[in-house]
């Protein structure tokens, strides 16, 4: 799954997005299809990282997507498409946030039911190490557990966007992700069964 | 070392939070069309309400709106029975713009009145997108406006 961030992808993989790019642009289905196989991962966990629900996080891929048939012409390199889709899928994930917190919760809605999600589903997780780390991630404050998870899909993260969903200023972005990645170290060597893996 | 328990971490939510596995398909769905100057509608609201029927009968309808910066699109809709329902929608603001509903099978078509009410009946269950295109193109105002998919 690629990352947001990278910047150089291995020459097969640049070489058939650049020409599937080119083909959706002249209308193959097919072409515009792929692109979508392999971006939509990539967008599903922005918007997961920038809080929202499953529901709420599936409605911003299908509208990434459909606002990028206005700008296909206009793109032509892998990371210009990343870019392009990040970019457009954390702007509406940060939107979406915003106006989550500021509503009432719905209790007829049909969508998710508003209670804490996790972020995961640890029924999926069968691997002994990871289900190690999971337990220490929930441990973490909760905004620490939302920074992990944004910078662990963003290396380079947006910083007024991180700040405001962690709701703290642009400048404390920094030594805030610096606190949570020690807080976490030292939650797993404190942990026997990570040190040994 | 960072990097290493960042990629750690970012392969635990990958595993534990997959993309649900019909998205891409819902996203093909909702990108067929040819059109490419598109004003994009969100989800703000999907729920249940409840209606008594015409014999005293609950039916279950449900109510959703989209969003847009031109337009909004209200639309409820009440079963039929098990494959088809029956769609009453409110375009704000109203004009009678052409109205379809695109289902995987076939697309309905209709206009909705001068005052941005529009119905449609027997509309398939299932997958569906509703695409608003505007009677009167002009170049200030938006032509095509569309909701992402959802299902009937």
């Amino acid at each position: 799954m690629p990352s947001p961030s990278s910047a150089s992808a291995p020459p097969d993989r640049r070489e058939w997005i650049v020409d599937a790019l080119s083909r959706a642009q002249a209308g193959q289905r097919e072409a515009l299809a792929k692109l979508v196989m392999e971006f939509s991962p990539m967008l599903w966990h922005v918007a997961r990282a920038y809080g929202l629900d499953r529901a709420t996080g599936e409605d911003v891929v299908q509208t990434t997507w459909l606002q990028l048939l206005s700008h296909l012409d206009s793109l032509h390199t892998p990371a210009g498409l990343a870019g392009w889709l990040t970019t457009t899928a954390r702007r509406e994930a940060l939107r979406r946030y915003r106006e989550t917190r500021r509503e009432l919760p719905a209790s007829d809605s049909l969508r998710e039911p508003v209670g804490p999600d996790p972020g995961l589903d640890e029924r999926l997780i069968s691997d002994e190490r990871r289900r190690v780390l999971w337990e220490s991630v929930r441990r973490l404050p909760e905004r620490c557990q939302k920074l992990l998870r944004i910078v662990a899909f963003e290396h380079r993260p947006h910083v007024a966007d991180v700040a405001a969903v962690l709701g703290i200023p642009p400048g404390g972005v920094g030594p805030t992700r610096g606190r949570c990645l020690a807080k976490l170290r030292d939650l797993l060597a404190a942990d026997p069964r990570w040190a040994g893996s | 070392m960072d990097a290493l328990l960042l990629s750690e971490l970012r392969d635990l939510y990958i595993a534990g939070d997959p993309m649900p596995p019909d998205l891409v398909d819902h996203v093909l769905f909702s990108v067929t069309l040819a059109d490419l100057e598109l004003e994009v509608c969100r989800l703000t609201e999907l729920a249940p309400l409840e209606t008594a029927g015409a014999r005293g009968t609950e039916e279950q309808t449900v109510r959703a709106t989209f969003d847009s910066d031109p337009l909004t699109i209200m639309v409820e809709w009440t079963a039929l029975g098990p494959t088809a329902v029956r769609i009453d929608g409110w375009l704000a603001p109203p004009g009678p713009h052409r109205v379809e509903v695109r289902t995987t099978g076939r697309t309905l078509t209709t206009t909705a009145d001068v005052g941005g009410r529009f119905a449609l009946d027997q509309v398939p269950r299932g997958l569906a997108q509703i695409v608003v295109r505007s009677v009167e193109p002009s170049p200030a105002s938006v032509r095509t406006v569309v909701t992402p998919s959802f299902t009937l």
